[in-house]
């Protein structure tokens, strides 16, 4: 199966992750996994002051920060996996990949960073399932 | 792995088994796979009029109808079930059966009709999110 896990470095990805390689299905060497993160873009009025050189290396920095304790975890096990991240808006990013990829499901926590960790649901989560046909893998 | 599927007859169900099938291998060599299907209670004025014995049996007979297809889908596919209904409020008795029957996962359909649908989930799709601790499945 094609697999495609939102990853934003909150508890719920490492949540999700173990979920994913305890499922024996979900996630194996037979199985397609790419760990997806989305950075939020960096106001242009920033962007202006510290050049475009900057804010690339500091996003860079930021997707790096929260693929790489991915990327040890699943070395461990044995999974075949790619980790890709863009700059956007999360939602209709996950969105946008997961119909390019043509992938079977979307894996995401219910909640992120947000601050309403006690609302209902994340307000990504909930644009992804409102937008998405594929489905939906919530984490808690 | 013990994986709750929550069952109201509708498209949605339909599509939550397929997927169950695709991914058999989920459920492993001890796991369990539990049907539950909500009944909404009669309300109690019609009650009154009617016999415990032939509310239980329109409950059956409501449940019936719902698990007799699955039950067809899942013997096709060879997978070991169990069938269990209850009466209640949809949302409070999919979480407390899982924790029952501590499931390690739940499954769900979600109705996304019309504009409505698309924006929002179903409401009861998002109050066992909101109430339940274990990952959920949420299919469309």
């Amino acid at each position: 199966m094609k697999v495609l896990l939102a990853a934003d470095g909150s508890k719920f990805t490492k949540k999700a992750l173990t979920f994913l390689v305890a499922s024996n299905s979900l996630a194996t060497a037979d199985d397609e996994l790419i760990v997806f993160h989305v950075q939020d873009p960096v106001s242009p009025h920033i962007k202006n002051k510290l050049g475009s050189a900057e804010v690339e290396a500091y996003q860079l920095g930021q997707a790096e920060k929260v693929l790489k304790p991915i990327k040890t975890f699943l070395d461990k096990q044995a999974v075949s996996y790619r980790c890709v991240w863009v700059v956007g808006s999360a939602a209709s990013e996950i969105i946008r990949v997961s119909k390019k990829e043509r992938v079977q499901m979307i894996v995401m926590g219910a909640h992120g960073h947000g601050m309403l960790v006690r609302a209902l649901m994340g307000s990504v989560a909930q644009r992804v399932m409102a937008d998405c046909d594929i489905p939906v893998l919530m984490v808690k | 792995m013990r994986i709750l599927l929550a069952a109201d007859g509708a498209r949605q169900t339909k599509k939550a088994l397929a997927y169950l099938a695709a991914n058999e291998s989920m459920l492993g060599v001890d796991g369990e796979l539990v049907v539950l299907n909500v009944q909404a209670a009669i309300p109690s004025r019609v009650q009154r009029m009617l016999s415990a014995a032939a509310c239980q049996e329109y409950y059956g007979e409501e449940a019936d109808k719902v698990f007799n297809p699955i039950k067809r889908f899942l013997d096709r596919h060879a997978m070991r079930y169990r069938c269990s209904w209850v009466v209640g409020s949809a949302a409070d008795e999919i979480v407390q059966a899982s924790k029952r029957e501590r499931s390690h996962l739940i499954v769900m359909g979600t109705h996304g009709r019309g504009f409505v649908g698309r924006v929002m989930m179903g409401s009861v799709a998002q109050r066992v999110i909101a109430e339940s601790e274990i990952p959920l499945i949420l299919v469309k």
